[in-house]
């Protein structure tokens, strides 16, 4: 743990724009640890503890990169990029469980960060937010993860740069599949100009059309994740249809992750629930989602995803065969 | 953050931001009555009158700059 000193136990709880200059508002976590599905769940307990609504402190962005200088964090071993509706939760929740790792599963504070401007959203400062975030939270904790939102995957070329060499995975699912999801429940990137801030500017053809939008921005993260495995190295593709016993094997793998003498049941028992309802046993539901699929999804696949999704799963097989 | 704008609520604010040992006691103090009873008792010590009122009302404004904040 790093020494005790005015900041210890604090974090930034979220960025702000105030009288036109950047604000962070950093609240106190003391041992409390990201457990949660989301950063977000946590950020909204701490936010709601008395302490945090009447003594968060405030600062600009120079007292983030000056405490980074002396607490830089724990080092980051690995991104995990997605889809969303893909199983990517899960992946975040598995490596939770292990018992040398803290894993920040879509901060919000970094999403904010990215739609800034440079030089607010320079690389220092991704590193810096990273760190204060990223501090170990147990005597235990050796190794950081990220978990991204899904739009992100348009900025891996600013993270990996920031955090260059870290292994990614880009973890993506059947489309017909996860827009059946986000027909069910809708995400935030089906709100039709909602990815603006991160440089996603939608045909006028999705405008009107949530669904629509949220395919065409599946297609532009596809595409990006399908680039970024021929720019960059360190990257994996992981197929729902491949969980959860890939976590264990290509996952770990991939992220050099020594699980001996960690508890493979404690890990079985997180990919055994549901990641975003834990009470909920988690099984595989592809044929069901298929199934439920109406005329207007297989429309926008065949519209927007299909291209995309066929290109990344030859790639994945192509690796395999090449691994293999 | 907080709206109280009395420079003795500050100087409080600040002694109490400069002591990491009370950062955790306080934090780990989630019924508000038990906590507004702690900070007042620090005030206390420090030869400040604060008004369970204000507190309150500044607990109020600091949840709301939570809820109000912007994703961008």
């Amino acid at each position: 743990m790093t020494p005790l000193d005015a900041l210890s136990g604090w974090i930034p709880l979220f960025l702000s724009i105030r009288d036109h200059q950047p604000t962070l508002d950093w609240g106190y976590m003391g041992r409390e640890r990201f457990t949660e599905p989301f950063c977000q769940d946590t950020l909204q307990k701490l936010a709601s503890r008395p302490f945090n609504r009447l003594l968060r402190r405030q600062s600009g962005l120079d007292l983030l990169l000056e405490r980074a200088q002396r607490h830089p964090g724990l080092p980051l071993k690995g991104m995990v990029f997605h889809m969303s509706r893909c199983g990517s939760t899960l992946a975040a929740q598995w490596l939770t469980a292990l018992s040398d790792s803290v894993v920040l599963s879509e901060p919000e504070p970094l999403d904010t960060l990215l739609q800034w401007p440079k030089p607010y959203s320079d690389t220092e400062t991704v590193r810096a937010l990273l760190a204060a975030l990223g501090q170990p939270r147990r005597e235990s904790d050796r190794q950081l993860f990220l978990k991204t939102d899904c739009w992100h995957m348009v900025h891996i070329d600013r993270l990996l740069t920031a955090f260059p060499g870290t292994p990614w995975v880009f973890v993506y699912r059947d489309p017909v599949e996860v827009l059946v999801s986000h027909q069910r429940m809708p995400g935030w990137h089906l709100v039709p100009g909602s990815m603006t801030g991160h440089g996603m500017q939608p045909p006028d053809e999705v405008m009107n059309h949530s669904l629509g939008h949220g395919a065409w921005v599946l297609s532009v993260i596809m595409d990006q994740a399908r680039q970024a495995m021929e720019r960059h190295d360190n990257g994996l593709l992981l197929n729902y249809s491949e969980l959860p016993e890939a976590l264990e094997s290509k996952l770990a793998a991939h992220f050099g992750l020594d699980l001996t003498g960690l508890g493979t049941d404690n890990l079985r028992t997180v990919t055994g629930r549901h990641s975003k309802q834990r009470d909920t046993a988690f099984h595989p539901d592809s044929a069901e989602k298929r199934a439920a699929a109406d005329a207007h999804i297989l429309e926008l696949t065949f519209r927007w995803l299909n291209k995309h999704y066929q290109l990344l799963e030859q790639l994945r097989l192509n690796s395999a065969d090449h691994n293999g | 953050m907080a709206d109280i704008s009395d420079p003795a609520f500050q100087a409080l604010r600040q002694s109490i931001h400069d002591t990491p040992s009370l950062h955790e006691r306080l934090f780990n103090l989630t019924d508000p009555d038990d906590f507004i009873a702690a900070v007042r008792q620090l005030a206390s010590i420090q030869g400040y009158d604060l008004k369970e009122e204000d507190v309150r009302q500044s607990m109020h404004t600091g949840r709301k700059a939570w809820i109000e904040r912007t994703r961008t």
